[in-house]
């Protein structure tokens, strides 16, 4: 569920980026002979839709359709009375109301060829309630999770824009908040309030509230004491695009000191990636969206596969640094360089102490 | 202590039902089944979890974020996976061919549900539904605590919609009041302006002005249960018709709350605030094309069973918890909202929300 801001401004994104990446995709779809791109989209898996048309749900589900030629058609069980909100959000060509969401993109895409090929990334979790009618009427289901990661592995100076602007978003509201707070809630409070009243769409905050009894960041109900040492982490969404910061406060000044040069650590080696060889920390991990799930894990420590992370994009990355005087969670978005490019944090990590 | 009381409630229909494994999928914003079955709120991504007779629960979940934090915020086995259908269908073969139930199937993967597979998925949905619907006392406190929340929730936002601020602004400042408070999530729309307003949505750029109704629908959550409640303000003095608009939605409000009790069905409320409307000539106001519902169920989720519509035909029982909200377009004054929350009792209902039913006024 979304409730921070949801507003399409078409000076920070104009109609013509979104063309642009219709034209791409559809160039892409062309050269792999596929008739049309239907991508699920729902608030936990928004990332695809909103890349394509800006449409972000704040609320149940929807397919962004793309056939070969013209521009996306949506396709929800939002109900008639949302469609006029959904347009003035969102570049498409229309909005369909539908019960079967599945069945209708299946009929409307053979409408215009029998035996259409329809693209759907993400396949293995796209509910079946929608996928499994979506072969109807002759239609031919494949993957389309690599045609949309390739498209989406060099953001546009817009998206770039975007990223930069929740990082900052999330430093602001990390920056609320200080090592002598002492209630955890009030602490909460202070970090989602900034953020949502600096333009965030959503906001979810983690916890550690004690470090030195545990590093787990957790959603906090009700309230708990904050300890000497504690950790926050914040997650931001900015016009469809997510990034993660992570800070750790601590009361003591030693302590403070090694939390600024385990940050410094922690950014050096976020200079070296794609390269995750520097990442020799107690556990570190990055995240990113390639198609559309706002923040997929691509690699870490606890992950047995890692996914390839494309020079000239953005992820987020995170890491628990063990020091002399406790554990340092320190975390931030990186924009990876190009052709032997450093890459850099978007926001610094770095606070006064 | 709620999510045992919820974990033994579910496994003894369970087995009444012979159901020996129940698989229950959570998103973002389809969290409930999840939560009766894990006591985890799922955030980002998807998860699945396995409910096996014999009380043994494991959640499959995508994200990294999400299952370190289900590792430490619950008590069940909690497993990390790249592809989350195929590990569920791996923690499904040894019990492949008993009866195992998913709720909902529509939402789970088409892998999971594919005829190709060695189990076979039916459908537990209405049993988990009943089981929500059906509160046991321990919930109806933690919905009669969401509901106190959102009334002092609603006196938050009487302070911070002033003129000249952007929707979102005032949405960011009672959010951090929630938090503040111990809530970590609230669901909430907004709406603002006169006869142009046809619903509420999430906040905008716009600023609120003198002459605006403002609309909310605040939907704070106690402990993983939700409770709402709607109200409209004018940012200055109501003008005669927006206040002779009003009253039709507080006279529908107050005969659709009159006739809550066990026995009667989610149809018979709908039609009581509806016939209000109609009473004044207003019957096409009822209809789809002006509003969703006349109201729903809440509990683990904001928008539970059963919806309070014409053509529902569930009947109310004791321990159900609806919000009872004749929202909808008024052709004259625009968009207005009121409701309250009830819990069906032994002879009626009794309201969990105490804010003044009434069109506020705001000092401009």
């Amino acid at each position: 569920m979304r409730r921070g801001l949801i507003s399409w401004s078409k000076t920070e994104l104009p109609p013509s980026v979104l063309d642009a990446r219709v034209a791409r995709a559809q160039a892409a779809m062309a050269d792999a002979r596929v008739d049309a791109l239907a991508i699920y989209t729902d608030p936990a898996r928004s990332g695809g839709g909103s890349w394509l048309t800006g449409f972000v749900p704040y609320w149940n589900r929807a397919v962004v359709v793309l056939p070969r030629a013209g521009k996306p058609v949506l396709y929800t069980g939002m109900s008639k009375r949302v469609h006029t909100w959904i347009k003035a959000n969102a570049h498409l060509e229309e909005v369909t109301y539908s019960t079967a969401i599945g069945a209708d993109v299946a009929k409307a895409v053979t409408g215009n060829k029998s035996g259409a090929i329809i693209a759907v990334p993400d396949i293995n979790v796209v509910p079946g309630g929608i996928l499994d009618s979506m072969s109807n009427d002759g239609a031919s289901v494949v993957d389309g999770t690599a045609l949309l990661a390739k498209l989406r592995a060099a953001p546009d100076a817009t998206e770039l824009t975007f990223a930069f602007k929740a990082a900052n978003i999330a430093r602001a509201g990390l920056a609320k908040a200080t090592a002598a707070e002492r209630d955890g809630a009030t602490l909460v409070g202070l970090i989602d309030g900034e953020a949502r009243r600096q333009g965030a769409e959503e906001v979810y905050v983690g916890l550690a509230a004690d470090l030195a009894k545990s590093k787990a960041l957790l959603r906090l109900e009700g309230t708990v004491a904050l300890g000497a040492s504690f950790a926050v982490r914040v997650s931001v969404a900015y016009k469809g695009v997510w990034v993660r910061m992570t800070r750790t406060f601590a009361r003591d000044q030693a302590q403070a000191a090694e939390i600024a040069a385990a940050t410094e650590r922690f950014a050096a080696a976020a200079s070296m990636l794609p390269r995750t060889d520097a990442m020799s920390f107690a556990s570190w991990l990055v995240e990113g969206c390639r198609t559309t799930q706002p923040l997929e894990p691509l690699a870490g420590s606890i992950l047995a596969d890692q996914i390839a992370i494309a020079p000239g994009t953005y992820v987020s990355v995170q890491a628990t640094i063990d020091t002399a005087k406790g554990p340092v969670l320190v975390g931030a978005p990186v924009l990876l360089g190009r052709g032997g490019e450093a890459s850099a944090c978007m926001a610094s990590p770095q606070f006064d102490a | 202590m709620l999510a045992q009381q919820r974990r033994d409630r579910l496994l003894t229909e369970m087995r009444k039902e012979g159901i020996e494994a129940l698989v229950a999928f959570g998103t973002n914003w389809q969290e409930a089944y999840l939560r009766y079955v894990t006591d985890f709120c799922i955030l980002e991504g998807s998860g699945i979890a396995i409910l096996t007779s014999d009380g043994q629960c494991r959640l499959y979940l995508e994200s990294v974020a999400e299952a370190e934090r289900a590792g430490a915020e619950t008590s069940v086995s909690v497993k990390l996976v790249r592809n989350l259908a195929e590990a569920v269908g791996d923690g499904l073969a040894s019990i492949s061919n008993q009866h195992i139930a998913a709720a909902p199937p529509q939402l789970m993967p088409s892998w999971l549900t594919s005829k190709e597979r060695k189990f076979r998925l039916d459908d537990g949905t209405e049993l988990i539904d009943r089981l929500m619907m059906e509160k046991f006392p321990a919930e109806i406190d933690a919905m009669r605590r969401a509901a106190k929340l959102a009334d002092e929730g609603y006196s938050y936002f009487l302070e911070a919609a002033r003129s000249g601020r952007k929707q979102y602004e005032v949405v960011a400042d009672v959010e951090q009041f929630l938090r503040t408070k111990g809530s970590p999530d609230n669901f909430m729309i907004i709406g603002s302006g006169g006869v142009d307003v046809r619903g509420m949505a999430p906040p905008s750029e716009r600023r609120l002005k003198p002459g605006d109704l403002v609309t909310t629908e605040l939907t704070p959550a106690v402990d993983g249960y939700f409770s709402q409640i709607c109200r409209t303000l004018v940012l200055g003095k109501a003008t005669p018709t927006q206040a002779k608009a009003f009253s039709v939605y507080h006279e529908a409000m107050e005969a659709g709350i009159a006739v809550v009790k066990p026995g009667v069905t989610a149809a018979d409320v709908a039609r009581a605030e509806n016939n209000v409307f109609r009473k004044y000539g207003l019957g096409d106001y009822v209809t789809n094309k002006y509003t969703r519902v006349r109201g729903h169920g809440l509990g683990l989720m904001c928008d539970l069973k059963p919806n309070i519509l014409e053509d529902v035909d569930v009947e109310l029982k004791e321990g159900m918890t609806i919000i009872v909200h004749p929202n909808t377009y008024h052709p004259d004054a625009g968009y207005i909202v009121l409701g309250d929350m009830v819990v069906v009792t032994g002879k009626g209902c009794e309201r969990l929300t105490r804010t003044p039913a009434k069109l506020f006024e705001v000092a401009v």
